[in-house]
């Protein structure tokens, strides 16, 4: 099954689930959980359900296009659902054999593995989920974030789509698979994947991204004081970004590092509170 | 009479916990029970990744009635002279819905009072059961809970099925959103299984039918022995551990194993790398060589599930654990690149606790700490030269790129590259056996330098801890602390020396923080009996009685090398009646010594006037010098026979001189006689701790 194909079998499952089927958000992003769709959408009481896919850039996982299962930038297939459905568990395993897996010759095991991240005062609790060993998905119970225990939580499902799209077409190299009958993954990614490593690791100017980083924040701050939201919370994931070059560059001191967390972490709770303090006010949905 | 039987049914319990939550469950029940006069013949608790389960035999149907005594008003005032029943006693009997017959007259504390014997009646069993139920699940204590529905219950995983029969009849109750009934599920194999159980009596056989495997030792078994079946087919045995297997038998509610090859050709990977990709991200079982104890090149899968199509199983394992290998070769080959200095260096960019600095820091203090401990026990050169060597080194692997990958092999990654970079076979295994002993009766640093590696480690990271103020207790010790401190103690056992300087090495350990340490003086103090616990915890591991324990942990801290060699021949000679008699007289010389406050040694042969007194002397300096030097050889056994030789003088000695004798220059020579005693019974042990008539068990 080609990796376009996977990915519109699991929008259209999600869809059927009652999920809102969501283009990435357009910003540099290191991971689902950072995405506005979920992290803003976790908090408070109001109803959610989305299903999108996000290409997530991990600098420090670049290796230059040279590593057969190491990237720069991933895709990750996410959906979030507050409340729960009860049944959550098995409507994740019945998504695989929408994907043409007969499960029954297979195995599928749920082995415990539990996340923060410290940036989003965020902390969830569940499993990996292995295939026949190899893992294909975090499933998480989200339990805090921004600090706040989140009642009710929310269920996060991320599929790694390279990982789960080598296991269906028996390949292995990701630069291998096939995106569509026609065009590799190589073909879309392998230059874009050298260039972004060349630029992490060989090409960036430290001080300029320190520069940056500091606009950034600023600006951000300012806005999130005003409690305008989105255009303050991009700015987070923009400092996001620039973090995760510098870190890939050796750039950044243990003490530094804790800093910026603290840093990025203060943007994230501001944004938490406007998320809050306007579900008191508005009684629409929260999508 | 009718069986019981309550499922929880949830998503997957970490396997680690589930055998103590099956233990939580089945106590918790059986607690709450204890509350009531319910009879039942039998419990039982079984538990899985995905159930929990109590089962109890023969319930009866009703809790058994019984009666109480109630206390009423005093006679005079409940019924007069002539037997007239009064306002209280009518009060009484109404309150309590007691009748005339039910009522007697006692006395108590010599005035008579009403009594009234009062009707019990016995619970329904289902309300019990139903209590019970809930207050097991209430009652149970996770390291990390977690909530997932609307009433934010707590448990340690999400609960989507509560089965609950009593015979054949569903126990209603709603927990954590989820009301119970009668049915369960089986494995899953292609979709959700559901199954309803019509009466207890069918429960074990149908989860049977439909692939559970619901006792944990069967599990365990059926693992076991495939294991060794399929390891033997291949001319090897599988490699693992207790507890490694206690938490592959709860992965698999029916584990099935099997075998798998590496096809690696003829790649030079270190073998840990491989053992650790198997064991650690695969939970497989690596296979050894019988005799060489080698890797060779096939491992053990558990498939959660029958053997049906298990070779499409194999292949994803198998080129799981490929793909794993080879990534962790490709970082293996880059650190080779690496030299061992840019290693250290790097350390200063790794945060060891945030009070006291980087690992590089740390390091530093651990060759300090090494020269001092090479000078205090009068090392060679060349081992002076090794243990600085590898303090210097032990710390690099923690930024090598194999290790940012696969934590668990922190120092025997060391060793591996130590061997690279040059160093001698000493430094490179000293390096890999410094996290040694993992645990209680893991194995310990063999080779000399590793001992010392460990113990300097351990001592400065327990320093660091205290300094920086970190808790620990109990429930909760975050930074393993405790486990620490028992390595120090069963390595200062490995090292068969009769004294270490411990208290000098943690004194010296302490100034290597420079400025940090100077405002915690105490901090040395609570060291050190940190220590002495952790001592008498180990001993007690290791079969001492405690009693035994506490009386050698009296000695001095640097004496606990010895520390298990003489508990061990006091637990020899429990049943000699001459130790309790040399316990007495210990106590004896201890109290009057210590009521007297004198503590002289200095004894005036001029002023020895009895005969037993001069006898006492002869024997004490006849003693003295044997004792000692049997306590340098650490022949515990002949100190013990010496005392043993000793203590009838001392008898004498008490029974036939005033030890308080009213001329003060005889009291206090008999005073400094004694002080000679007590100290040489307590370069053994505080015989005053020992406990006998069986009162210690």
């Amino acid at each position: 099954m080609d990796f376009q194909e996977v990915v519109s079998k699991l929008e259209n499952y999600w869809k059927k689930q009652g999920c809102v089927i969501l283009p990435p958000f357009d910003e540099q992003i290191g991971a689902g959980t950072l995405s506005p769709y979920t992290f803003l959408k976790v908090l408070g009481k109001k109803p959610w359900a989305a299903a999108y896919v996000q290409p997530s850039r991990r600098p420090a996982d670049g290796r230059y296009g040279e590593n057969p299962n190491r990237l720069y930038l991933h895709h990750q297939f996410q959906v979030i659902i507050k409340p729960p459905p009860i049944d959550i568990k098995d409507l994740y395993i019945l998504s695989l054999k929408s994907l043409g897996l007969k499960l029954a010759k297979h195995e599928t095991k749920f082995i415990e593995d539990n996340w923060e991240t410290a940036i989003l005062g965020a902390q969830g609790v569940g499993w990996e989920v292995r295939l026949d060993g190899l893992e294909i998905t975090q499933f998480t119970y989200f339990q805090l974030a921004a600090g706040y225990d989140l009642k009710p939580v929310s269920v996060e499902i991320t599929y790694g789509l390279e990982r789960l799209v080598l296991f269906l077409q028996d390949k292995e190299s990701v630069y291998d698979i096939n995106w569509n009958e026609k065009v590799t993954y190589s073909d879309l990614r392998l230059d874009m994947e050298r260039e972004e490593c060349v630029y992490a690791f060989d090409e960036s100017e430290p001080s300029k991204l320190f520069e940056l980083f500091n606009i950034f924040e600023s600006e951000g701050l300012r806005i999130l004081e005003k409690g305008i939201l989105m255009p303050g919370y991009q700015y987070l994931l923009k400092c996001s970004h620039i973090f995760n070059l510098l870190d890939s560059r050796g750039a950044i001191s243990i003490t530094e590092r804790v800093n910026f967390i603290s840093r990025m972490r203060k943007m994230a709770s501001m944004a938490a509170k406007i998320v809050l303090e306007r579900e008191g006010k508005d009684e629409r949905l929260s999508v | 009479m009718r069986d019981f039987l309550c499922e929880i049914y949830t998503e997957e319990i970490p396997a680690k916990i589930v055998n103590d939550a099956t233990t939580q469950f089945k106590n918790n029940f059986k607690e709450k029970l204890k509350n009531f006069r319910l009879h039942y013949s039998e419990i039982q608790g079984f538990g899985s990744s995905k159930r929990l389960v109590v089962f109890l035999k023969d319930v009866s149907e009703k809790e058994e009635d019984a009666f109480i005594e109630i206390k009423g008003p005093p006679l005079k005032i409940s019924i007069d002279d002539s037997g007239g029943k009064l306002p209280p006693y009518s009060k009484f009997l109404e309150s309590n819905e007691l009748n005339e017959e039910d009522v007697s007259i006692k006395e108590v504390k010599g005035a008579k009072y009403i009594f009234g014997k009062k009707l019990l009646k016995g619970k329904e069993a289902k309300e019990i059961l139903k209590e019970a139920t809930l207050y097991a699940l209430k009652e149970m204590h996770f390291p990390k809970s977690m909530r997932w529905e609307e009433n934010n219950v707590e448990f340690i995983r999400p609960i989507r099925n509560i089965l609950i029969l009593f015979g054949n009849e569903v126990i209603d109750l709603t927990y954590a959103g989820v009301k119970s009934n009668n049915l369960t599920f089986g494995l899953f194999i292609d979709s959700p299984v559901q199954i309803k159980i019509n009466s207890v009596n069918e429960y074990f056989p149908k989860i049977k039918e439909n692939y559970i495997i619901i006792s944990f030792g069967d599990r365990k078994k059926t693992i076991e022995q495939r294991s060794a079946s399929l390891a033997s087919s291949v001319k090897g045995i599988p490699d693992y551990n207790e507890e490694f297997l206690e938490e592959v038998a709860n992965m698999n509610e029916y584990p099935t194993p099997f075998l798998c090859s590496l096809k690696l050709k003829d790649m030079k990977i270190p073998d840990c790398i491989v053992a650790s990709v198997i064991k650690d991200q695969l939970k497989s079982f690596p296979i050894i060589d019988a005799r060489s104890k080698k890797l060779i090149p096939y491992f053990i899968s558990v498939r959660d599930g029958t053997s049906d199509f298990i070779e499409i199983v194999r292949e994803g394992y198998q080129r799981v654990a490929r793909a794993r290998i080879l990534d962790g070769n490709f970082f293996f080959e880059e650190d080779k690149k690496i030299p061992s200095e840019n290693f250290v260096e790097k350390l200063s960019e790794v945060i060891f606790l945030k009070e006291v600095g980087t690992v590089k820091d740390k390091t530093d203090r651990l060759v300090k700490i090494a020269e001092f401990l090479s000078s205090e026990l009068n090392f060679s050169n060349e081992k002076r030269e090794n243990l600085k060597r590898a303090c210097y080194l032990s710390k690099a692997d923690l930024v090598s790129n194999v290790v940012r990958e696969f934590p668990d092999l922190q120092g025997t990654m060391g060793g591996v590259y130590s061997k690279l970079w040059g160093e001698n076979n000493e430094v490179s295994v000293a390096i890999s056996e410094q996290y040694l002993p993992h645990f209680t009766d893991d194995s310990l640093p063999g080779s000399s330098t590793g001992k010392f590696l460990s113990l300097i480690d351990k001592i400065d990271t327990l320093a660091a801890s205290f300094i920086s103020g970190i808790e620990y207790s109990s429930s909760k010790d975050p930074f393993g602390l405790r486990r620490l401190g028992s390595g120090v103690v069963q390595i200062a056992f490995s090292t068969g020396l009769d004294r270490l300087p411990i208290e000098k090495l943690i004194d010296f350990s302490m100034d290597t923080f420079g400025n940090k340490a100077k405002k915690e003086e105490n901090k040395k103090g609570e060291i050190i009996s940190f220590i002495k616990d952790r001592t008498s915890a180990v001993l007690k591991e290791k079969g001492i009685r405690y009693d035994i324990a506490n009386a050698v942990s009296c000695l001095h801290i640097d004496f606990i090398p010895t520390f298990l060699m003489r508990s061990e021949v006091i637990m020899a000679h429990l049943k000699d009646e001459k130790l309790e008699v040399i316990s007495t007289t210990y106590k004896r010389i201890k109290n009057i010594i210590e009521k007297a406050k004198f503590n002289e040694i200095k004894v005036d042969e001029k002023l020895l006037f009895e005969k037993a007194e001069n006898e006492l002397y002869k024997v004490i300096c006849e003693s003295k010098g044997k004792i000692d030097e049997f306590i340098d050889s650490k022949d515990y056994e002949a100190v013990l026979s010496m005392l043993y030789i000793v203590e009838p003088a001392v008898r004498t000695f008490f029974d036939s001189v005033l030890v308080m004798d009213e001329d003060e220059s005889f009291r206090y020579n008999r005073l400094s006689l004694l002080s000679n005693l007590r100290i040489i019974f307590e370069s053994f042990a505080d015989f005053s701790q020992l406990v006998f008539d069986n009162k210690a068990i």
